[in-house]
């Protein structure tokens, strides 16, 4: 039975599973389930559900081990805290909502609307907040030693390498694009993109008070970006991810010495060899040999915002132009990760565009 | 702000008591942690420890205070401390007198303050005035003056050149066509006509320089260069307007000279007054001490006689727990003077590799180990414990001492932590893992890498420091180890640097068809021990990770067909020159085994086989179902005849002696071994396994069935199985050990094991045992166990499987070798040892008497130094001399003087020509009685220079190592030396080369002391004495008796009783009995 239960959350836990599961879910919490999702029941039995998942599951060596690395305790206290989080977002947007459908002032209406003095209100609150933040700290600081390792050696690094955990969402991205992308172009996009959002969302609906009704399409676009594609990933690289990055069961232990097949294909490979076009050769010339991936990036780059374009003349006239296609650009950017994801899963795609002439790989 | 407190809870938009109170509950909190905080950061384990030693300290102390206390005589006591009463009385009655010179010496006192303060005031004055006058005109004369000196070479080039021109005349130089430089040395300006001169300089100057020599040259005082210099006419004929030097500058000057030295006497006149000041005092102090002068030397004389029992009073005092040193101990307070402090040793010499930088070592175990270099906490607790062997290690006057070479160099683990975990103690067992775990909730430091290596291997670490040496002196741990290490040939596969010179440990195979069968050695290789249990060759074949894997089994039997194929046919023919003519006696054969000397190097059941597997040579008790009589009678007699590069010796054996030991050597068979089944092939099996090969042969890739198939049609049926024997060996390594005729030169098939000790965990490979822990003693010790173990439960090709041999070591071995591969590290510290001179000269020597086993039958290591008599530890490392374990000499327990003679200061005793012609020829006997003989080695002349060189390096004889002069005696003085020879009847144990009869040679004791004949050719003068003092200071357990304990004469009417003159002249007189004669 525990055997079972214990397989059966191995095999759950594999990334094409879960993250399929985790976006799934993502849109479920926040369309079918949003007002179970916002009750306080709800989220007590959740988080106590995660509580006791843990506890229970630290029966397993490899678990408690993982879970209780030094350096893993803060994405333990993230998990908690983000459910918490979100629940309250939700809770609260659920009440909000509620009342803008019957015509009432939203429940921070006050906060929003009245001046409060910076003295004692804002300071002296702040101040009993950082207190308690310092308490926090120096219990951590006492209870959980350095995790120091050996002094480094170029010529024996550890395996798995990780990042700092709010990195490794990151270098999971690695695992589906190269490192130009997955390294340079998305965190550059994810910044711009964040400074970009006061620019481009004008909307001044939502400002200081909580809703989902009034902005459903930008809190799930987020939600989506920074639960799924940030946090999701951050714990596959901290629980799932063992030596030579291959991934692991949160119950099965870190064998140094397992192996996974590489059988991963270009799509120019598929072209060429598995439909034997060109009689199975592959061109000599690069851009006849990845025009085809070159044509369907350039498309998605390009088509699709001015198809979107199309699609919604509302949108592009409430945002203008400019507006309009950055953030589609920035859209279209994000949803590459699952796009590659899904294809990687589905038909081992290795790139789109492989050019390793030119360290230009997509 | 604050000033306007709103009464209406409608302004203020938090509920301001819930915010306060939870300020408040929180600010509790904090504090609570705070404190918390400040005491988890106190409260370090080292502070209880170094607590708890000043306990112990206190007792031990205490006690040994009562002791010295209880030793102390009371009467003298008494009277020193009565008559320091009486003079205190005495000193009392001149009480007045005292008190006028105490006040004089105030007022003299006072009267020295006001003079020198006088004094220091006015030469500050005088120091400022000169500042100010040498920065006014001083710098100007400097200048000029260094300006001058620094031309001064160039000038003699400068004038070599002008050579052939017109010649310059000193002094005719105007110098005004170098303008800057003449402005700095206005004074040196010469009067000159003007005209050719200037012309001449101008071609063959290059610039201003040579003007400034020229000057230079000319005043050579330098106008200026002396403050007191005539200013106002330093140097005939200057030009006093030129230049901006003028009268009134020079003038000034001299005024303000004058008054700086007018000064000067001042302050002189002032500085005499201080000093003089001074001595009065000193003078009226001198008074008042010769008053005092009775107590003073009373008090001395009761201080001297109470210095031990006072200085252990301070110490106990100063290891009390005092409530002074609580409070300076207590949190925050402790900043200022803390009692417990952490204590560190900083070796720049030794460093520590962080792989970007090395830091020098910085160890602070002594924080807790705080007895470690004091004597007296022998039986203390850990980890108070004094270290055993002061005298060698950690000692201060030890050669290691603890400045010098801290404790992680040897012991490794963490240095700077002072915490018992995170230092990395390692358990020694699993024992005592679990009661660490108990007590100290230990753990292992999984990212620390040089973890403490476990106390029972430490002496492997050795090593790490002395690795010019093969056998480490006093290490004897070690020292097995490395007998172990090259008795079981590990170097023959594994490279380990240093040991590159070491002959192949195991007997050539290149004439093996002349000595051994087929059959005997397809059972051999087999299993060695099925033929002698203690047959120190590993198993190849069949070993456990074949299990379950019947297919590779017969490719064992068939490359274990091909293997012997191979040797045989690659062996050269070889017929003994000897027969045996007689039949020899088996009994007599025995007996005669066990005297000439065989068991120094070999070992056979009927004398016990206390060696083991592992000594220097075969064990025999089963040799007789091996070789042939005419083979074993040839190489008794010569062994160099079979292999020329064998280190057996020849006895010198008689034909009917060799006639008898081979006789009984033959008597010994194994008849389960000869009855044994040779296992065999078929040539489809050994096929099948070259196939295997061939597939991976890089010459034949790539590689193809139907190559392979054309590859082995073409090979005649019966090469095919030497083809595969010589792949096999090749893969098996046979070659590492035996020298196999087609294997010349090529590397063992074994990871170098110079620096294993320093590999990292992670290159070990574990296979699927997982139940190991994971570190590299466990690692080790299951490879010494079971080889091929890490194969266990892996699919594996058969050409991938693991192929060390089997060796079938004992726990104790194992033990060994883990001691010595764990010493066996990368680390180079700058402390490390360094041979000088005359200890290479030693070690060489030592690697020759190893390789000959000569410490087979002799005490020879160099262990053995001579301590002083009156050395603490001197019965103690008497004692350990007497290892006799794996020497012949565990046979003449009863008497070792039967036995071998004991080699000890050998190379003080005797002359070098002589060793060297005895080594070469050791027919005539120095002690006829004694039934082992010295055998004749096979040494090269370059060994038997080492060796001899090495004797006389040891016995710190001057180079060059012969011919001492020996001082010529007087007639009177060999007189009495010859009556001191027969008073103390010499020649009852010694003899003067005469034939001795049998009886006296079975019963009396004159065969057993060297030919006194011999001596003036053999020994050296200062030894003789030296032997006559105290015989067995040079030779321990010697049978010769001291005729002068203590210095005590025996004959007080020789020589006036002169115990020095009379062990002169005996020695003189038995030098003198080699006179005329010479060495037979």
């Amino acid at each position: 039975m525990v055997d079972f239960v214990t397989e059966t959350i191995n095999y759950l836990c594999r990334p094409a599973i879960l993250f399929t599961l985790s976006s799934v879910g993502c849109f479920v919490v926040f369309f079918p389930l949003r007002e179970w999702f916002g009750k306080v029941s709800t989220i007590i039995m959740l988080e106590v559900a995660l509580a006791i998942f843990i506890l229970v599951s630290m029966g397993n060596p490899t678990f408690k081990d993982v879970v209780l690395k030094p350096d893993n305790v803060p994405i333990v206290i993230m998990l908690f805290l983000v459910l918490f989080f979100t629940w309250l977002y939700v809770h609260k947007s659920v009440i909000n909502d509620k009342r803008i459908d019957a015509g009432e002032e939203v429940e921070s209406y006050k906060e929003s609307k009245q001046l409060v003095f910076t003295w004692p209100d804002l300071i002296f609150s702040e101040f009993v907040c950082s207190i308690a933040v310092w308490v926090g700290l120096l219990v951590w600081s006492i209870c959980i030693r350095a995790p120091l390792e050996e002094p480094a050696n170029p010529a024996a690094t550890p395996n798995p390498s990780k990042a700092p955990w709010y990195f490794l969402g990151l270098q999971e991205m690695l695992v589906y694009y190269d490192p130009w992308l997955a390294g340079v172009v998305f965190p550059t996009l994810i910044l711009v993109g964040l400074i970009l959002i006061p620019f481009i969302d004008t909307n001044p609906k939502g400002n200081g008070y909580y809703t989902f009704k009034e902005r459903p399409l930008a809190i799930v676009t987020f939600m989506y970006g920074f639960l799924v594609l940030w946090l999701v990933l951050i714990v596959y690289g901290t629980f799932l991810r063992g030596p030579n990055w291959n991934f692991f069961g949160p119950y099965e232990p870190w064998d140094l010495h397992k192996l996974e097949a590489l059988r991963n294909v270009n799509l120019s490979e598929y072209i060429f060899r598995e439909w034997g076009l060109n009689g199975g050769k592959l061109p000599d010339n690069i851009l006849i040999r990845e025009g085809a991936g070159i044509i369907l990036t350039l498309l998605y780059m390009i088509g699709t915002p001015i198809l979107l374009a199309k699609w919604l003349p509302d949108m592009v006239k409430r945002l203008g132009k400019a507006r309009f296609y950055i953030t589609m650009i920035l859209f279209i950017s994000m949803a590459a990760l699952p796009i590659k994801m899904v294809l990687r899963w589905l038909i081992n795609l290795k790139y789109i565009v492989a050019i390793p002439e030119f360290f230009f790989n997509i | 702000m604050a000033k306007t407190p709103s009464h209406n809870p409608d302004d203020r938009f938090y509920n301001p008591d819930k915010l306060i109170k939870a300020f408040a509950i929180l600010s509790v909190l904090m504090m609570i942690v705070t404190v918390w905080m400040v005491f988890d950061d106190f409260g370090r384990s080292w502070k209880g420890y170094q607590r708890e030693f000043l306990e112990l300290k206190e007792k031990r102390y205490t006690k040994l205070l009562q002791e010295a206390k209880d030793e102390v005589d009371e009467d003298e006591l008494k009277t020193l401390q009565d008559s320091l009463a009486e003079a205190e009385q005495t000193v009392a009655s001149r009480e007045g007198q005292l008190t006028t010179l105490r006040e004089e010496l105030v007022d003299l006192t006072t009267q020295s303050k006001i003079a020198t303060n006088t004094y220091q005031a006015r030469k500050g004055e005088w120091d400022v005035k000169r500042y100010h006058y040498e920065s006014e005109f001083g710098e100007l004369e400097a200048h000029a003056f260094s300006e001058a000196s620094h031309e001064a070479p160039k000038r003699e080039t400068d004038a070599d050149e002008e050579e052939d021109g017109e010649t310059v005349e000193e002094g005719e130089l105007k110098a005004s066509e170098s303008d800057e430089v003449a402005e700095e040395i206005q004074a040196a300006e010469l009067e000159s006509p003007e005209g050719n001169s200037v012309a001449d300089a101008e071609e063959v100057s290059t610039g201003s320089s040579e003007a400034v020599e020229e000057a230079e040259a000319e005043v050579p005082d330098g106008a200026h260069v002396e403050v007191k210099g005539d200013v106002k006419n330093p140097h005939g004929g200057l030009h006093q307007d030129d230049h901006g030097v003028s009268p009134e500058f020079l003038e000034r000057k001299q005024k303000a000279y004058d008054a700086l030295m007018a000064d000067w006497a001042e302050v002189n006149q002032l500085e005499n007054r201080a000093s003089e000041a001074l001595v009065a005092i000193n003078k009226k102090k001198a008074e008042i001490n010769e008053v005092l002068a009775v107590r003073d030397e009373a008090e001395r004389a009761l201080g001297k006689f109470r210095a031990q029992i006072d200085t252990l009073a301070g110490a106990k005092t100063s290891s009390e727990f005092t409530l002074q040193k609580l409070v300076q101990s207590s949190p925050v307070i402790d900043l200022a003077s803390p009692v417990f402090k952490i204590q560190q040793i900083v070796l720049p010499e030794i460093r520590d590799d962080l792989f970007f930088s090395q830091v020098q070592k910085v160890d602070r175990c002594t924080t807790c180990h705080q007895g470690i270099d004091t004597p007296g906490f022998e039986d203390a607790p850990q980890p108070f414990t004094t270290h055993p062997r002061l005298d060698l290690i950690l000692g201060s006057r030890s050669p290691h001492p603890i400045n010098s070479i801290g404790c992680t160099i040897c012991h490794d683990g963490r240095g700077q932590s002072t915490h018992f975990t995170r230092s990395a103690h390692t358990p020694q067992n699993e024992e005592q893992q679990k009661e660490w775990e108990k007590k100290y909730d230990w753990h292992s430091m999984h990212h620390v890498i040089e973890k403490m290596v476990p106390l029972q291997y430490t002496e492997g670490k050795c090593r790490v420091c002395h690795r010019e040496t093969e056998y480490v002196p006093r290490a004897e741990k070690l020292n097995k180890s490395v007998q172990l290490v090259k008795a079981a040939g590990c170097y023959g596969c594994h490279r380990i640097e240093g040991w590159d010179h070491i002959r192949k440990p195991a007997p050539s195979l290149e004439k093996v068809k002349g000595k051994l069968t087929r059959e005997w050695v397809m059972k051999w290789v087999k299993e060695p021990r099925s033929f002698n249990e203690m047959a120190r060759m590993p198993a190849s074949f069949f070993q456990s990770h074949m299990e379950g894997r019947p297919e590779y089994l017969k490719h064992q039997a068939a490359e274990l067909n091909g293997v012997v194929d191979y040797v045989m046919a690659n062996s050269e023919s070889y017929q003994p020159d000897l027969k045996m003519s007689r039949s020899g006696d088996v009994e007599r054969g025995k007996e005669l085994f066990g005297q000439v000397g065989c068991l120094g190097c070999h070992q056979i059941d009927d004398f016990g086989r206390e060696r083991g597997r592992f000594g220097m040579a075969p064990d025999l008790s089963t040799v007789g179902s091996k070789v042939s009589q005419d083979w074993l009678y040839q190489w008794l007699k010569n062994p160099s005849h079979y292999w020329e590069e064998t280190t057996m010796p020849s006895f010198r054996l008689t034909d009917s002696e060799a006639a008898d030991i081979t006789s009984y050597l033959l008597s010994k068979k194994n008849e389960e071994f000869e009855q044994a089944e040779v296992v065999t092939t078929t040539l489809e099996d050994q096929k099948a396994v070259l196939r295997l090969y061939l597939k991976r042969d890089p010459r034949m890739a790539p590689a193809t069935e139907s190559k392979i198939d054309d590859y082995l049609s073409k090979l005649e049926s019966h090469k095919i199985s030497e083809e595969l024997g010589k792949r096999a060996i090749g893969r098996y390594g046979c070659f590492g050990c035996h020298s196999i005729k087609g294997f010349e030169g090529v590397q063992g098939i074994g990871v170098e094991l110079t620096e294993e000790g320093s590999k990292p965990i992670g290159k070990f490979d574990f296979g699927l045992l997982h139940h190991l822990p994971h570190t590299k003693v466990a690692w080790f010790n299951q490879k010494l166990t079971d080889t091929r173990s890490f194969d266990k439960g892996r699919v594996l090709e058969y050409l991938d499987m693991l192929r060390m041999p089997q060796y079938g070591f004992s726990q104790e071995e194992r033990d060994q070798y883990i001691l010595f591969l764990l010493g066996m590290t990368s680390e180079k510290p700058g402390a490390a040892k360094v041979l000088t001179a005359r200890e290479k000269q030693v070690e060489q020597g030592k690697q020759v008497i190893h390789k000959y086993n000569c410490q087979g039958c002799h005490i020879v290591e160099g262990m053995y130094q001579p301590l002083p008599d009156d050395h603490p530890k001197f019965d103690e490392h008497e004692a350990r001399q007497y290892d006799l374990e794996g020497r012949v000499l565990i046979h003449y327990e009863d008497d070792i003087t039967l036995g071998p003679p004991v080699l000890y200061t050998e190379g003080k005793r005797v002359h070098t020509d002589w060793v060297s012609e005895f080594l070469k020829d050791p027919s005539n006997r120095l002690r006829k009685a004694l039934k082992i003989r010295m055998p004749t080695f096979n040494y090269s002349q370059e060994e038997m220079n080492t060796l001899v060189s090495h004797w006389a390096a040891e016995g710190e004889v001057p180079f060059p190592f012969a011919g001492e002069k020996k001082p010529l005696s007087s007639r009177e003085k060999l007189a009495a030396g010859k009556q001191l020879f027969e008073k103390l009847n010499c020649l009852l144990c010694h003899n003067l080369g005469e034939q001795l009869s049998q009886k006296e040679l079975q019963e009396g004791s004159r065969g057993l002391a060297p030919n006194l004949r011999l001596s003036k050719e053999r020994l050296r003068r200062d030894w003789i004495i030296a032997l006559l003092k105290n015989p067995n200071k040079m030779i321990p357990g010697t049978r010769m008796p001291g005729f002068w304990p203590d210095g005590n004469t025996p004959a007080p009417e020789i020589l006036g009783g002169d115990s020095e003159a009379q062990i002169e002249a005996l020695a003189d007189y038995v030098i003198s009995l080699g006179m005329g004669q010479r060495a037979e």
